[in-house]
């Protein structure tokens, strides 16, 4: 097992799951002290059903929800960060239920920042180190399985006029509780399923090959893997099947915890720049990236990405395939797991750049913006914790090859 | 329990050690007011900083530091060692004396001790981000190629920069930052 | 793999481990507003407050005071006296630098002074209402296995609560290396042993397996050496990492039969308690192989590691995992007696040790299966 000489890690978060996980709230709540929990949500969840969901379990609770705020916008902003933080004084609530995807818990963690040290203004904890004690009790409900930020210390928060993404980091912005129940995740259609899990994958193999990599973000990376491998496929073929669901949520919260620790590289860099440039959603720049960040990485990690294959494929293939291949299986099984993907969603889950389109039909990444993502990229601060360098050239030309959907021609990978 | 037995202790300090960071700093400032008028790429990432922009790189939490601003005409300049009374956008903190010695003697290189946390950066990521770039080539220019190769991620091939770089940009800088002009 | 039904898993401590760590110190309490340690170490391990103390220079953290006696148990006496040590200097935090009975009086120092009343008062499951004081862990040897784990101790009572998790266990080689080599062997024994068991318990699920993956892996692959070159800074602290993750893992697990019979054992010989856990859990494992239960995917693969599992067919996956793991006991050669009986242990105790361990496990595990894994491990099979 790789020992680095010198790693921190931590995932100081409690994990509930389960198939009827829910039902603990009340339990949960309690043992945190709280009694008038605000729910911060969007319409998205509120229209699955599934704060219904969430109401339900709390029947019979002594704990009252405060507060339901349901409009969290796709981007957390800090304008809305402030107002649902007013909300939450107004109606005296003492804790948040944070039931959604990356943004609700952005938002939440934001929220509970000035729910817990006043203020009313977010902008004012910006910097290192403002957030330094205990926060209200947060429990995080995450209703995709992908983004891991039920157990992440960071909340991404835009402000639109100064056109910035400013992240709160502190490790008391970690949820109390990750609680993960398989009802969540069970109505999300397959072409929005295929591309969350993948940015989990992406996630447990950047963590893989990152600079910080370490024996427990390994163990939890190569759990993750094995998890989503398994039952990606699966669950996008039977959408619902349960134990398939709770599965990608266990291994998308191992994924969360393996990259918050080791971080995340080229894969994470180019899409970052390609959501902020052309708006294409995270995963799906996640699934069609991943294959060229680990050809990319190659000639410094070959080792470690020869041995994602066993989590990736299983024993047998693993075995099967001799040492010195195995780094280019696994970049090939990566590719066919997009394809597969591609066909079981009739076409919906892109694999390159060209191929993804908005509701009209419209490219939403033509190639004339290609030189603007590659000089994003390079303001992004995940360049720092790739194996290799990333310098605006070499980010243009991966893009240019994940235009075109044409594996990398490794010769113009500078080596150094 | 006698208490007297077990003492308060006030910690003491790593004099030497701040020292040798101390000139490390001193030279590696100068050489970055050196390398922007010699190398394209650092004048490129000083030029895109915004007007009156300086940052301090250093050692939490009483240093030492060095100071390197933003000019009007876009240069970088030395601005010293004292942050006191100066407007600095961006601090580049190191946790402590050990780790900042990690990072000098070359033994740590500076994404590795970003990754491993040992940096507390106060300020804009994306010139956090233009600052490493800068360091990574000022590294390069200093020191002899089997060091800095452990320093930078990937040592450049120094026909992508010019040949008039490779040794003239090296002694330029190198007088320079020794010399302070 | 496949997840369970239901679970629950909290991996408190934040981990620093290598080069430098103990100078994260101060950086590391100032990010909880803390300032003023109370400093714990044990007197008769040389170095570690020096150290300590070193690698707070140049910082703006007082050690308040610098404890380096000897406890030789945790008892509500001298628990008292350090809080009042603690209150005196105007202490805000703990970082005590050691293992066994000077860590469950920090831990239960910090009880104390938190929740303002007798740290036996909080004896029993989930008794500590609240969060605690901010409180550093540095390994030198976790010679009970509980240092890193949500337990502590209290005049022979035991208190349990995610709330005395360590905050951080800052593992450096200038602590780890100075453990005595009997110290390191059974600090192994009983992580890896924990990790074994919380892998085989009901309650595993994929973030403990993760958890006990690792440490398994570590200990296999550095506790002989470290037993055999004591003063490896490397090695020492490949150890001590997998020792306290393995506390992590067994902190979510109930305790098991090799756990609650090895602890009663020990109670009654004093021969130390890892090695019995050592005896008991190969016989466990061979146990387990013979059942319906079986060893399971995922301990095979902990036991042997992705290369040697892999290249076994699944039908031998569980013999090439025992396989692995006696190979780990061969090369500790004679440190681990071969079976009870090495060990001097009259067999007269195991029948006392067997109910004893009942008694421990709250009635969760039965006589039987006790009786049956000691008459195993007697004769070493
Ligand atoms: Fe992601």
């Amino acid at each position: 097992m790789f020992l680095p000489d010198y790693y921190e890690f931590c995932a100081r978060v409690k994990t509930v799951a389960g198939h009827r996980a829910l039902d603990r709230i009340p339990e949960l709540l309690s043992s945190l002290g709280s009694s008038r929990p605000m729910i911060v949500t969007d319409r998205g969840v509120v229209g699955a059903g599934l704060i219904k969901l969430v109401n339900a379990a709390m029947k019979g609770s002594k704990a009252k929800i405060g507060a339901l705020y349901d409009e969290t916008p796709p981007d957390s902003e800090y304008t809305v960060v402030n107002s649902v933080a007013k909300l939450y004084r107004a109606k005296k609530c003492d804790s948040i239920l944070a039931v959604g995807g990356g943004s609700v818990m952005d938002t939440a963690k934001g929220v509970n920042i000035l729910a817990s040290l006043g203020g009313s203004n977010i902008q004012d904890y910006e910097g290192a180190g403002a957030v330094r004690r205990k926060l209200k009790p947060l429990i995080a409900i995450p209703t995709t399985s992908g983004t891991g930020s039920e157990v992440t210390l960071v909340a991404v928060i835009a402000d639109h006029k100064r056109k910035v993404k400013i992240p709160f980091t502190s490790y008391f912005l970690l949820p109390d509780i990750a609680l993960l129940d398989s009802r969540m995740t069970k109505t999300l259609p397959p072409f929005l399923t295929a591309p969350t899990a993948m940015d989990a994958l992406t996630h447990a193999c950047e963590a893989y090959y990152c600079l910080a990599k370490n024996p427990l973000s390994d163990a939890t990376a190569i759990a993750a893997i094995r998890l989503i491998s398994a039952n990606l496929l699966k669950v996008i073929k039977k959408p619902g099947d349960l134990q398939g669901r709770l599965d990608l949520a266990n291994g998308a919260i191992l994924a969360g915890m393996a990259f918050s620790n080791s971080m995340v590289g080229i894969v994470h860099n180019l899409g970052h720049a390609t959501g902020g440039v052309c708006g294409v959603p995270h995963g799906v720049c996640m699934s069609l990236f991943l294959p060229y960040g680990l050809e990319y990485n190659l000639h410094k990690r070959a080792g470690e990405i020869g041995e994602l294959l066993f989590p990736l494929a299983g024993p047998e293939v693993y075995a099967a395939t001799p040492v010195k291949q195995r780094p280019e299986k696994t970049i090939e099984y990566i590719r066919g797991m997009n394809q597969d993907l591609h066909d079981a969603t009739g076409g919906r889950h892109a694999r390159f750049l060209k191929e993804i389109v908005d509701r009209d039909g419209r490219q939403l990444v033509p190639v004339e913006k290609l030189p603007e993502i590659a000089r994003t990229a390079q303001g992004d601060g995940t360049k720092v914790y790739n194996p290799e360098d990333v310098s605006y050239d070499d980010a243009l030309m991966v893009l240019e090859h994940a235009y075109e959907g044409k594996p990398l021609d490794r010769k113009r990978i500078k080596k150094g | 329990m006698n208490h007297d037995s077990y003492p308060e202790i006030k910690p003491g300090k790593k004099t030497l050690k701040r020292i040798y960071i101390a000139v490390m700093l001193l030279i590696v400032g100068r050489a970055i007011q050196a390398a922007c008028r010699t190398d394209s790429t650092v004048k490129k990432e000083f030029q895109n900083f915004k007007d009156g922009f300086a940052f301090s790189l250093g050692v939490h939490p009483f240093g030492p530091w060095m100071i390197v601003g933003r000019d009007e005409k876009g240069r970088a300049k030395y601005l010293g060692w004292k942050p006191e009374g100066k407007k600095i956008s961006l601090k580049m903190n190191i946790k402590n004396v050990e780790a900042a010695m990690l990072v000098f003697t070359f033994m740590e290189s500076t994404s590795v001790a970003f990754a491993r946390n040992r940096f507390v950066v106060d300020g804009d990521l994306i010139d956090a981000l233009a600052i490493v770039r800068v360091l990574d080539l000022v590294e390069v220019y200093l020191l002899p190629k089997l060091i800095a190769g452990l320093a930078v991620k990937r040592y450049p091939k120094w026909s992508e920069l010019s040949p008039v770089k490779k040794h003239l940009g090296r002694i330029v800088i190198y007088t320079r930052a020794l010399l302070g002009f | 793999m496949q997840s369970p039904a239901y679970y629950e898993y909290l991996g408190r401590p934040k981990m620093i481990s290598g080069k430098r760590a103990l100078e994260q110190i101060p950086a590391e309490l100032e990010g909880y507003g803390a300032s003023r340690p109370l400093v714990m170490v044990e007197g008769a391990t040389p170095g570690v407050g020096a150290a300590i103390t070193k690698a707070m220079y140049d910082s703006n953290l007082v050690i308040g005071a610098l404890f380096d006696g000897h406890v030789a148990g945790s008892t509500s006496g001298i628990v008292r006296e350090l809080a009042g040590l603690h209150a005196a200097r105007k202490c805000d935090s703990i970082v005590v630098a050691g293992g066994g009975p000077l860590v469950d009086a920090a831990k239960c120092v910090n009880i104390e002074l938190t929740q303002k009343k007798a740290a036996i008062q909080f004896s029993g499951e989930n008794k500590i209402p609240k969060e605690l004081g901010p409180f550093v862990l540095v390994p030198v040897a976790l010679v009970s296995g509980y240092e890193a784990s949500r337990y502590a101790f209290i005049d022979g009572k035991m208190c349990g609560s995610d709330f005395l998790s360590p905050d951080m266990v800052i593992i450096d080689s200038r602590a780890s290396s100075k453990a005595a080599p009997a110290q390191t062997l059974s600090s192994g024994l009983i992580a890896l042993a924990h990790a074994i068991e919380a892998i085989l318990s009901p309650q595993a699920n994929p973030i403990m397996g993760s958890y006990a993956y690792a440490a398994i892996r570590l200990l296999s692959e550095n506790l002989p050496a470290a037993v055999r070159k004591p003063k490896d800074g490397k090695k020492s602290v490949a150890v001590a990492n997998g020792c306290a993750i393995a506390a992590t893992a067994f902190s979510n697990a109930p305790a098991g039969v090799v756990h609650c019979l090895a602890e009663a054992l020990s109670d009654a010989t004093g021969v130390d308690p890892g090695v019995y856990m050592g005896i008991l859990v190969r016989s466990l494992v061979r146990k387990r192989m013979e059942d319906k239960a079986g060893l399971g995917d995922e301990l095979c693969l902990a036991l042997s590691g992705p290369a040697v599992y892999s290249v076994s067919e699944a039908k031998r996956r569980p013999e090439a995992a025992l396989q692995s793991l006696n190979s780990v006991f061969g090369e500790l050669g004679n440190a681990v007696p071969a079976d009870l009986a090495a060990t001097g242990t009259p067999e007269g105790q195991l029948g006392p040790a067997a109910k004893n361990a009942v008694k421990a496990s709250s009635a969760k595990l039965s006589e039987k299966e006790c009786m049956d894994l000691l008459e195993r491990a007697w004769g070493g099979k």
